[in-house]
């Protein structure tokens, strides 16, 4: 039997619905389909240019085969795992100190609790080129410091052009602005903890260093958790601020698969290398692999949480 | 002029959960109709889809001389009183209660008479700039009674509005709806758990139980001569006394006897005839607690027809005590003078008042007469 | 005695040193991108003051940079990111109102379709998006810029889980009030709801103003759309030796952002990490 009322609704809902629904199945349902349909097609030479996407060649899956074969897209994933390796730990690391500094009654908390989120809401690319400006080997305030210092190792290329330094460069530069993030959410679970499961631990004899390790610690894990999930998309996604920090995918590194390859070319800028060259056939292939990348995570995440509970 | 019709009312939820179901009632205009039940009984959902925010499965309902069942909420003339009193929270008492008004559209001049009009009433001029979160329990009952007065309607519906307040407050309010009521005279239905706030303010109560409705009657007759068991048991505190009996004719007249065991109680057969049928079988014996007396209090001789029971304990209220015994396999509850006092362990001979004893059938739950 | 207060005294002192710090540490690339913004040369070192003369010339120079118009970049950012705030809050509403309170058919499946896209990674929709806009001519306007990113399914979820909260009766209240379904949402829903949509509305506004990868694929670098990172990325590329105009210029994306969150934390707060909560 067909309620009348629920039809209404139905109409109403929809109705209320449509802009949104519009918009997202246009530009967010209908985009991981289409971009598999890309995928399976590159662009002719003899295109017109003001109508590429028309014009595209199917070649099925010989996109994807090119892709596996490709040392730069292989080098690219690791780079981009170096990268996760680099920001994470150091990101969740600082924010626990942060708030395990600030869970004291000390005049000017919430002071210091914005300060620290501050960085969050600013724009990536401002703070990449800021931080450029400060790696700078001519002009920027950390040589001059480290001349002071008598350290001359960067002087000559400075840290973003040297192939070692220039990721972890880059990673000290984002772990500074994302700390505060965690900072928040680690500092309201800490407050969560009720102040007699720390009493019972002190009762039982535990000093400060315990308490970090046996109580809060356990008992921010699923924040730990959730912050390394957040943290493996950023870096899969990350573009801009290798965009705004390193020219064309950083300084040469390596010789891997028989390629010299850039050594801050991670897969999110690898994508957008490929779109600017208008492979945007080869560039979807890239897409939907980083989208399996990220299933699995996500997947994986999710078995670990339900293990917690 | 606005009587309120259900015929055969039912409605069903998708997957067969049963709201209410063949409901057939008759408010007339200026009756104030209280439905009384259990909660999950029906009776909310009577209610909703009288003001029409539930859609009726099948039946008709008639608001006036108008079917209603195809008209929305908005164009039923109702106005209802909430549960959690439902004000909006961002607007200040003034706009909660002109917000119905100003939608229908009234001349602000007409909206302003009304507020003055209403607030006068319920003794809330003072508190018009205010915002509901400024306003105690007894306030917001009087604001969401007065959004409700303001409107003129041709029906008021009553969700369970004074359950939120304090004991004392309920009491205090429960007059006032009287009162208004009797001075709006405008056809009410009001919906309640609580069967005394039913006994009081009711001219027409409906008990209800599982969707269906049990009875329908005024308060006394409700209270005196309850149809099933149920309405029997729901009515009145404490609760009428239930006692499983098997009936057994002896020389013309009936024996009573408690099952499995216990004491034998006898009823002339003059008094209760319709029991001839039910010669051998068990039956469901109800009394209540007033109408029990005991010797020793009441100075009644009527050794060979009393029931002995011992006090398990005593619930002193001050003008009245309830006392709570047990025969051999049943529980029983008197209720007696508050100077009547026992002690645990004492032994009562108990004498029922013989005009005042009901029977249920064991299986159907009717009254036997 | 003394000793427990003197040993409590050191310890809070140590830890506020601390502090004091990681703040400097943390906001030291922000003070010194405004100091060096006023200086006359980038070259100087931490010591050294001497300021552009008249003080805000740096700041001058940029904001009426004949190729790099940032006045132009910082107008079109405002119209972005209020735009698409707007758009996000009254379509993330709408839609957030039906899910919290309306029965509808495939409701189910509309929910699980839109969960779905959140485990995409942003990454993913440039080349496709890039094509869509594309074929309906929408390179180089604010269309292009601002309509792919209104359909915000966090912010709905974010806004439907606040909605839920609003209780029934005030609905059916409402309705028995005369109230058309417009009107409720209008009328109750809107205004109960109102931090929560600010809420979106903040963040929205954070993101298109940093958003900085899609502005640049939309807009061809002649065009006259082009947002403040963007116009930043094309300057720096011309000028990356200027370093006291490009932190001027940087101050102008900076800036902002800033004030309205020291202004407005406790929403930006509580949107950023409402996902996690619910883990």
């Amino acid at each position: 039997m067909i309620e009348n009322r629920k039809l209404r609704a139905t109409v109403t809902s929809y109705l209320f619905l449509a802009p949104f629904l519009l918009v997202f199945l246009l530009f967010l349902a209908w985009p991981v389909i289409y971009s598999f349909y890309l995928s399976l097609h590159k662009v002719c030479w003899s295109t017109d240019l003001y109508n590429v996407f028309s014009d595209m060649k199917l070649v099925w899956f010989q996109n994807y085969k090119q892709l596996f074969k490709d040392s730069h897209f292989w080098w690219s994933l690791i780079v981009t795992a170096y990268y996760a390796l680099l920001t994470i730990p150091a990101t969740i690391f600082l924010g626990l100190m942060l708030a395990i500094l600030l869970n004291n009654k000390l005049p000017g908390v919430s002071l210091f609790r914005s300060a620290y989120f501050l960085p969050n809401v600013l724009d990536i690319l401002v703070v990449g080129i800021i931080w450029t400006f400060i790696y700078s080997p001519h002009y920027g305030i950390l040589q001059k410091i480290f001349n002071l210092l008598g350290i001359q190792t960067f002087a000559r290329e400075g840290i973003l052009a040297n192939p070692r330094t220039a990721l972890p460069g880059i990673a000290i530069a984002m772990v500074l602005r994302g700390a505060g993030f965690g900072m928040i959410l680690f500092l309201a679970s800490i407050q969560n903890i009720p102040k007699s499961v720390y009493e019972a631990a002190e009762i039982d004899g535990a000093g400060p260093w315990q308490k970090l390790l046996y109580v809060t610690i356990p008992l921010v894990k699923p924040i730990i958790l959730f912050l390394v999930v957040m943290g493996t998309i950023a870096s899969l996604n990350a573009f801009t601020e290798i965009y705004a920090m390193t020219q064309d995918g950083g300084p040469f590194a390596v010789h891997f698969m028989g390629e010299i390859q850039g050594a801050t070319k991670l897969s999110g800028y690898y994508l957008f290398e490929k779109w600017s060259q208008m492979k945007y056939g080869y560039a979807a292939a890239i897409s939907y692999v980083l989208l399996a990348i990220t299933l699995v995570i996500s997947i994986v995440n999710a078995r670990l949480l339900r293990r917690k509970q | 002029m606005a009587e309120v019709v259900l015929n055969n009312v039912s409605k069903i939820y998708p997957g067969g959960v049963i709201g209410c179901k063949d409901i057939n009632l008759h408010i007339k205009d200026k009756e104030f109709c209280v439905l009384v039940g259990p909660s999950g009984c029906g009776k909310s959902t009577t209610l909703r889809v009288i003001a029409g925010l539930e859609e009726i499965t099948s039946g008709e309902l008639k608001i006036g001389d108008t079917v209603v069942n195809n008209i929305p909420a908005k164009d039923r003339d109702i106005a209802m009183v909430f549960q959690n009193y439902a004000l909006y929270p961002h607007m200040k008492v003034r706009e909660n209660l002109a917000f119905g008004l100003k939608l229908r559209k009234y001349p602000p001049a007409e909206i302003e008479k009304r507020i003055q009009e209403t607030a006068k009433i319920l003794e809330i001029d003072h508190l018009l700039d205010r915002r509901p979160k400024a306003l105690s329990g007894g306030q917001r009952q009087r604001v969401a009674l007065g959004r409700a007065i303001v409107r003129k309607p041709k029906v008021f519906l009553f969700d369970e509005p004074l359950s939120n307040l304090d004991a004392k407050l309920r009491v205090q309010m429960r007059v006032e709806i009287k009162k208004l009521h009797a001075r709006l005279q405008i056809t009410s239905i009001y919906v309640t758990h609580d069967q005394v706030e039913a006994m009081t303010m009711g001219d027409k109560i409906v008990v209800m139980k599982d969707g269906f409705i049990q009875q329908i009657d005024d308060p006394i007759k409700i209270y005196e001569k309850p149809l099933t068991k149920f309405v029997a048991g729901f009515i009145g505190s404490p609760a009428m006394n239930f006692i499983s009996v098997k009936i057994t004719s002896r020389n013309g007249n009936f024996e009573a006897s408690e099952v499995p065991s216990g004491f034998v109680y006898m009823l002339k057969s003059e008094d209760f005839p319709f029991l001839r049928d039910y010669d051998g079988k068990e039956v469901v014996m109800g009394i209540r607690p007033e109408d029990i007396k005991d010797t020793i209090f009441a100075n009644i001789k009527d050794a060979e027809n009393t029931v002995p029971a011992v006090v398990e304990a005593e619930e002193p209220m001050g003008s009245e005590n309830y006392i709570h015994l047990t025969t051999q396999s049943s529980a029983i509850t008197m209720k007696t003078a508050g100077s009547n006092r026992v002690k645990m362990g004492d032994r009562l001979n108990l004498v029922f008042d013989r005009n005042k004893l009901h029977f249920f059938d064991r299986e159907t739950d009717r009254k036997i007469e | 005695m003394d000793v427990v207060i003197f040993r409590r005294k050191l310890r809070n002192g140590l830890i506020f040193f601390a502090l004091v710090v990681g703040a400097v540490f943390m906001l030291f690339p922000f003070l010194w991108m405004l100091f060096v913004s006023l200086k006359k040369t980038g070259h100087g070192f931490l010591l050294d003051f001497a300021f552009a003369k008249p003080f805000f010339a740096n700041f001058k120079a940029v904001w009426n940079n004949p190729s790099f118009p940032f006045s132009r970049f910082f107008l079109n950012s405002l119209i972005v990111a209020t735009s698409g705030a707007f758009l996000t809050a009254l379509f993330c509403s709408m839609g957030g109102y039906v899910f919290a309170k309306k029965d509808f058919y495939l409701k189910e499946l509309v929910f699980w379709m839109m969960l779905a896209t959140l485990m995409v990674p942003g990454m993913m929709y440039m080349v496709p998006q890039f094509a869509i806009v594309t074929k309906l001519g929408w390179i180089n306007t604010y269309k292009g810029m601002i309509i792919p990113h209104v359909a915000n399914v966090f912010g709905l979820f974010l806004l439907r889980q606040h909605m839920e909260t609003i209780p029934n009766s005030l609905l059916d209240s409402a309705k028995i009030d005369g109230a058309s379904e417009w009107q409720i949402f209008r009328t109750i829903i809107v205004p109960l709801s109102l931090p929560v949509i600010t809420t979106v509305f903040l963040l929205t506004f954070l993101f298109q103003w940093t958003n900085f990868l899609w502005q640049l694929v939309v807009n061809t670098p002649d065009s006259a759309k082009l947002t403040l990172p963007v116009g930043l990325a094309l300057f720096k590329g011309q000028y990356s030796t200027e370093w006291t105009k490009l932190m001027a210029a940087s101050a102008f994306s900076i800036i902002p952002i800033a004030v309205l969150f020291i202004a407005a934390q406790r929403f930006f707060i509580e949107g950023l990490t409402a996902g996690a909560v619910k883990e």
